[in-house]
């Protein structure tokens, strides 16, 4: 019954007993080898916005080309706004591994509640910045940039209420959460990809 | 406990899913009916609030911004609201919501047991393995009568039937349609049927993500095809940058089509790779699985990573044609050249996505079909992974005369001359495995050698192009076209076929007609090589690609190549009626034709619903042909109940009582009838058995009466006996995990039987289990004939013989 | 027959068909600059190659299948050969070889072919939808490319800002280079023969694809320089 196991979505704990070793440590959890898959292409679609990004930046001599401005304090706030919403997250799976409801439930609201404060804050700034991506190229990059990565954080914040609602509901165990679990990365890429656009973007 | 679809239950032998009572419209469950409702629901509320924000900005509502604009969001949500409608999210919408009729392992979309279940969404990865194949074969035929009416069109100089900008619809959608809708998504629908049993799975991981993956390319496929409608997309297949940003709204249309292709194809990806990669049978190493697998891996990599770059370029020119954007527009510090890295970027390892899993199938063939083991097992693993791997270091052969960085050119030509290599050696391998073969020339096998004939020619004038002089004088020449469809057609498309005949009897239980598929072979092959070869020539000539006018003086020669143009397209007729006439109408196939080793032929001709009995044992190669014993995998097969075709995997029953209870009403209900053999090993090895090939739920009953035996009692001693041993037993049917209740019953086994038959829960199948013949009463009278005679449902007999079973008659 | 056998009778055939390659007439348009000369040699190395690799993998294939054909009802298994490690890096090494020394002298012609001289003549190409424009250095603007027989060109091409890529090929000089709004790119030709050739326009560039095409002409040094200035005089006279 080995590798039947493998093909239900949550193979209870009492069959990962009988997994032969050879294949066992990934037998654990094709939905989370599949995420981290899913993760990758996700990794490569934002990798093509940079492209452009890089391609145009590098082409011109002056950056912002066309004399643009982003605000790089507002901006580093809402970075630390989210990196500690990767906290928040640690927090929610420690606690639903241990067993702690509190902690989960406490942990995911309080992501779900950072990540829209940054969404939040993010269209603010949009406003504020006084272009739009239809002004220029630099523009065009920044927007798409920072878009696509708030469409993503769009996506993590309701992957973050499906959990939080599924954590009020108690349908988490120590043993059992791959659905957070898998939201947890989700959420943790979106918070790297952040620093990096951060960085590269706004502070280099 | 509510009793369902009693009858279905007995019938089929697996769950139809959560127990409802009130009918279910078509109209309001996932079907073809709520599937179009909900896309145009979908779509019309996308135009409308996209409508009204445009409104509420003050931006006009009419126009060619506000077409675009409501072409973009209409499409994507018609499409998405397609998926939904047929039934793709059912399952997970039902999990998000906490929906108690929420069974976890539901299997009532799985496996076809009608032609009707190959229109639904269903998550057999051999039912959506069929499902790719037909679709894109239909979309190889749409795609093959484009080009049809541009062979017309090219079939004298000067133009005749097209206007420009259809005549450049035409080939532009003639290449997307074949690319995107046809070769791609036809290697994932032959290795969704395949790769699977080939690695002892039962499915894929991801059963219900592979049904959404084939749910999403139909959309895809019809957004193309409906650009014909608002004037086709124009600018080709690879739709550069400006003349993409400039165009009409059919560009649009491209655009987004390409994105529901691409997510189709990722998805799909990730399935094979999280499948090869844990999914394997115990015993099957990276080094013992087929060179299928290998390419799959190899393939699904090159899509997961690549794919999202064709989707980043298409978006991009999106933007700059709806939000009037700049990423290619020079004038306002943009970049053209940009678009085509980042577009070859993933379209060169489309070429590889397009041609790896053909030289897994190509290996498959020629080893099983020349009798020999594949000549160089792992080189031609490695260098299916290295051809992977350097795909990526290529792209910008494709922009020799673009304009980029010079000195970009001389490197990208070094990579592109090194995957030569790679390739070379595999088909140096295939022929090393044909030599001192037992060569049988069936139709794969003519395919497999007609593939290796032309794609040697095909990737020789690939190195031609990989030369920077050369490629400088022959880019966009008809010399690319001789070479891309030596390539894809007869590389590509020679190894669809060749599988396609292949694991035809597998897939659909018949043999092909070898005569016809003969003709097939024959008539593609000549045809083929006589439109394509003198296209090199053109080329070399100057005769530039994507144009409806040329030099009268090709005149004869298009015209000639047009006709050949024709037979290839009428050849295609020959193998649709082969497959259609034998599907319905051929020789049963037997489980393995073709004498060979891998998994997927060591079960029958269509495979089992749920392919294994148990996991198979892989204790060797796949490709140990000619040496004696030689084994690849052990697989056991359960005894085959005659009436029941499918078998599903144990369930573990838990969780809240509402699923618990809907979960025991769909399992399989045995009635085991035993007295002094109740807690016998052999009773109990039987069910764990068929507990472990599908859910069941057992009710025991021991009779104690038995009028005229000599086994009569009503002692209340020997009922308490009696009734520790059934505990005893149903403990340990629990501990093995099968769902077991029973009662002492007062009387004859006969009566006992038939009261339980007849009852409004009646068991669908029946275990009596009796002594050995000389000491059982209930055989001495009949009672096993006569509840097969009366009780109508299977009847199991099972011997214990408690004298010699310690554990019996404690 | 052992596997050497056959292997010299593939070498037998590869060799017929370079014989057959070298007496064919060129497959190529007439050959009208330097930089066709040197395209043609190496593409005629490509055809004699090819012709051997096509011979070997063809008379390998053809002759196993001629020779270890079964009939349906043959039930033997082959020998279990699953390898040959020799063979194996033979056909590894020799092809990276052979690629290696192809792109040695791809990257050779290439640097012969764009190399500069003062001497250069340089003509700006623009494309545009659907027509050709040449800009020379004392200002003539025409449409149709007229070249000095023997001097070296250098080709400035681009395409205007706001219009699509085109690309600028003369088949009988064997060199092409897209045409890019914003960017400038290069190509260069030493025309050889006087004649007329043709300029094609090789990228899809919309309706009028097709159609964009431009006469070449290749004069005498005299009649260029003569054709130049009168064309100079009647531009200034009535405007271009």
């Amino acid at each position: 019954m080995t590798s039947i196991a493998a093909a239900r979505d949550m193979p209870a704990p009492e069959e990962r007993a009988h997994v032969s070793a050879y294949h066992k440590s990934l037998l654990q959890s094709p939905v989370f080898l599949g995420m981290v898959m899913f993760i990758g292409s996700e990794i490569m679609l934002f990798g093509s916005f940079f492209t452009a990004y890089f391609y145009i930046r590098f082409s011109h001599g002056e950056y912002p080309f066309g004399g643009f401005e982003i605000p790089k304090a507002t901006t580093g706030i809402n970075t630390a706004i989210l990196v500690f919403s990767s906290f928040t997250m640690h927090w929610a799976l420690v606690s639903a591994s241990r067993g702690r409801r509190l902690g989960l439930i406490l942990g995911l609201g309080l992501t779900l509640v950072l990540g829209l404060t940054f969404l939040g804050l993010q269209m603010r700034e949009y406003h504020a910045l006084g272009f739009v991506p239809s002004d220029g190229a630099f523009p065009t990059t920044f927007f798409a940039l920072t878009g696509l990565h708030g469409m993503h954080v769009f996506v993590g914040a309701t992957l973050l209420a499906i959990a939080f609602l599924r954590a009020c509901r108690g349908k988490y165990d120590p043993d059992n959460h791959l659905g957070l679990e898998v939201t947890g990365l989700y959420w943790h890429f979106v918070d790297v990809v952040w620093i990096f656009l951060y960085t590269v973007v706004y502070l280099l | 406990m509510a009793v369902a679809h009693a009858g279905d239950v007995a019938g089929h032998g697996h769950s139809h899913g959560p127990v409802r009572s009130e009918p279910r419209s078509p109209w309001l469950h996932g079907s073809w009916l709520r599937a179009i409702w909900v896309s145009f629901l979908f779509a019309f509320i996308a135009i409308g609030v996209s409508a009204f924000i445009r409104y509420l900005l003050g931006f006009p509502l009419h126009g060619a911004e506000m077409q675009e604009v409501a072409a973009t969001f209409g499409l994507t949500f018609w499409a998405i609201g397609f998926t939904v409608g047929i039934g793709c999210f059912d399952y997970w919408w039902g999990y998000i919501i906490g929906s108690p009729n929420w069974v976890q392992e539901d299997h009532s979309a799985h496996g076809a047991y009608s032609w009707r279940d190959y229109f639904k969404v269903n998550t057999d990865h051999k039912v959506i393995g069929i499902q790719y194949l037909v679709l894109t074969f239909i979309f190889f035929m749409i795609g093959g009568a484009l080009a049809e009416g541009v062979r017309a069109e090219l079939a004298s100089p000067g133009t005749q039937y097209f206007s420009p900008g259809t005549y450049n619809g035409l080939f532009s959608a003639h290449a997307t349609l074949m690319i995107f809708l046809f070769v791609i998504p036809s290697f994932a629908g032959i290795a969704n049927f395949v790769v699977p049993l080939m690695l002892g799975a039962q499915d894929m991981a991801f059963p219900r993500l592979n049904a959404l993956s084939f749910w999403l390319l139909l959309p895809g496929g019809l957004i193309f095809l409906a650009s014909f409608a608002v004037g086709p997309f124009a600018a080709g297949w690879t739709n550069y940058a400006p003349l993409s940003v400039h165009a009409p709204i059919g560009d649009t249309f491209f655009t987004i089509g390409v994105q529901f292709a691409g997510a189709s194809s990722i998805a799909t990806a990730v399935n094979f790779l999280v499948t090869i990669v844990t999914m394997r049978a115990p015993g099957m190493s990276f080094w013992r699985m087929p060179l299928l697998v290998w390419a799959n891996l190899a393939t699904s990599s090159l899509v997961v990573l690549g794919t999202p770059f064709i989707a980043g370029s298409q978006f991009m020119v999106l933007y700059d044609r709806v939000m009037h954007t700049h990423f290619f527009d020079p004038a306002a510090g943009g970049n053209v050249i940009l678009y085509q890295h980042i577009f070859w970027f993933y379209s060169h390892p489309a070429v590889y996505i397009m041609m790896l899993p053909g030289f897994g199938i190509i290996s498959e063939i020629i080893s099983i079909h020349s009798r020999k083991p594949i000549f160089g097992y792992r080189l031609i693993a490695f260098s299916t992974v290295a051809i992977g791997v350097l795909g990526f270091t290529v792209w910008a052969h494709h922009m020799f005369v673009s304009g980029m960085a010079p000195w970009l050119r001389i490197p990208m030509m070094a990579t592109t001359m090194l995957i030569a290599v790679p390739t070379g050696i595999k088909i140096f391998s295939w022929v090393a495995t044909l030599w001192d073969g037992v060569i049988h020339l069936t139709t794969a096998m003519l395919f497999a050698l007609g593939f290796i004939f032309t794609f040697v020619i095909g990737g020789l004038s690939g190195i031609f192009l990989a030369v920077l002089p050369v490629d400088i004088n022959v880019s966009d020449t008809y010399f690319v076209v001789a070479h891309i469809h030596y390539v894809l057609f007869g590389g590509s498309v020679f190894t669809i076929y060749a599988g396609l005949y292949h694991w035809f009897p597998k897939m659909t239980g018949r043999m092909y007609d070898e005569r016809l598929g003969r003709l097939h072979f024959w008539l593609t092959f000549v045809a083929f090589n006589a439109t394509f070869m003198p296209m090199h020539w053109l080329g070399l000539q100057g005769m530039p690609r994507r144009v409806a006018d040329y030099d009268p003086r090709f005149g004869t020669l298009n015209f000639i190549i047009s006709i050949f143009a024709f037979v290839l397209g009428a050849s295609t007729l020959v193998f649709l009626y082969n497959v259609i006439h034998s599907w319905a109408r051929g020789p049963i196939a037997p489980a393995n034709p073709w004498r060979a080793l891998t998994l997927e032929w060591q079960v029958s001709s269509p495979p089992p619903i749920f392919n294994f009995d148990e996991p198979p044992q892989v204790v060797g190669g796949p490709y140990e042909y000619g040496v004696p014993g030689a084994r690849h995998a052990i697989v056991t097969v359960h005894e085959p109940d005659p009436q029941f075709t499918g078998v599903a995997p144990a369930t573990a029953v838990a969780g809240s009582t509402p699923q618990r209870e809907a979960l025991l009403t769909a399992m399989k209900h045995i009635l085991v009838v035993a007295n002094q053999t109740v807690a016998g090993d052999a009773l109990i090895d039987a069910l764990r058995q068929r507990a472990g090939a599908e859910p069941v739920r057992v009710t025991v009953i021991c009779p104690q009466n038995d009028p005229g035996g000599d086994w009569v009692t009503d002692d209340r001693q020997v009922a308490q006996a009696t009734r520790e041993r059934l505990d005893q037993t149903l403990a340990r049917l629990h501990e093995a995990g099968v769902e077991a209740t029973g009662e002492v019953v007062d009387r004859d086994p006969y009566t006992a039987v038939m009261d339980q038959v007849e009852s409004s829960d009646p068991p669908a199948e029946i275990i009596i289990s009796t002594l050995p013949q000389t000491r059982s009463g209930w055989l001495r009278r009949d009672l096993v004939e006569r509840v097969r005679h009366d009780a109508k449902i299977p009847v199991e007999h099972v011997v214990v013989d408690v004298h010699s079973n310690p554990a019996a008659g404690a | 027959m052992s596997a050497i056998k056959v292997g010299i009778v593939a070498i037998i055939v590869g060799a017929i068909g370079t014989v057959a390659i070298l007496v064919t007439p060129s497959w190529f348009p007439v050959a009208a600059a330097v930089q066709a000369h040197r395209q043609d040699d190496l593409y005629l190395a490509l055809m004699i190659m090819s012709s051997f690799i096509m011979a070997v993998v063809t008379v390998f294939l053809v002759y196993s299948v001629w020779r270890w054909r079964a009939s349906p009802d043959d039930m033997r298994d082959g020998p279990p050969i699953h390898g040959n490690t020799t063979l194996e890096i033979i056909w590894t090494v020799v092809p990276t070889i052979i690629v290696i020394a192809f792109a040695v002298a791809g990257g050779v012609v290439l640097v012969k072919n764009e190399q500069t001289t003062s001497q250069e003549l340089v003509v700006k190409v623009t494309g545009e939808q659907f027509e050709w424009t040449f800009k020379y250095p004392n200002g003539v603007v025409t449409h149709e490319l007229v070249l000095e027989k023997g001097r070296p060109t250098e080709f400035a091409i681009t395409s205007l800002l706001h219009d699509v890529i085109h690309s600028f090929y003369v088949p009988q000089f064997r060199v092409k280079a897209d045409a890019v709004p914003g960017i400038m790119n290069y190509t260069y030709a030493t025309p050889t023969r006087v004649g007329k050739y043709v300029l094609i326009c090789t990228e899809l560039c919309g309706a009028g694809h097709s159609l964009m095409r431009a006469p070449v002409q290749v004069m005498e040094p005299a009649d260029f320089t003569q054709w130049l200035a009168t064309q100079k005089s009647e531009q200034s006279k009535g405007g271009a």
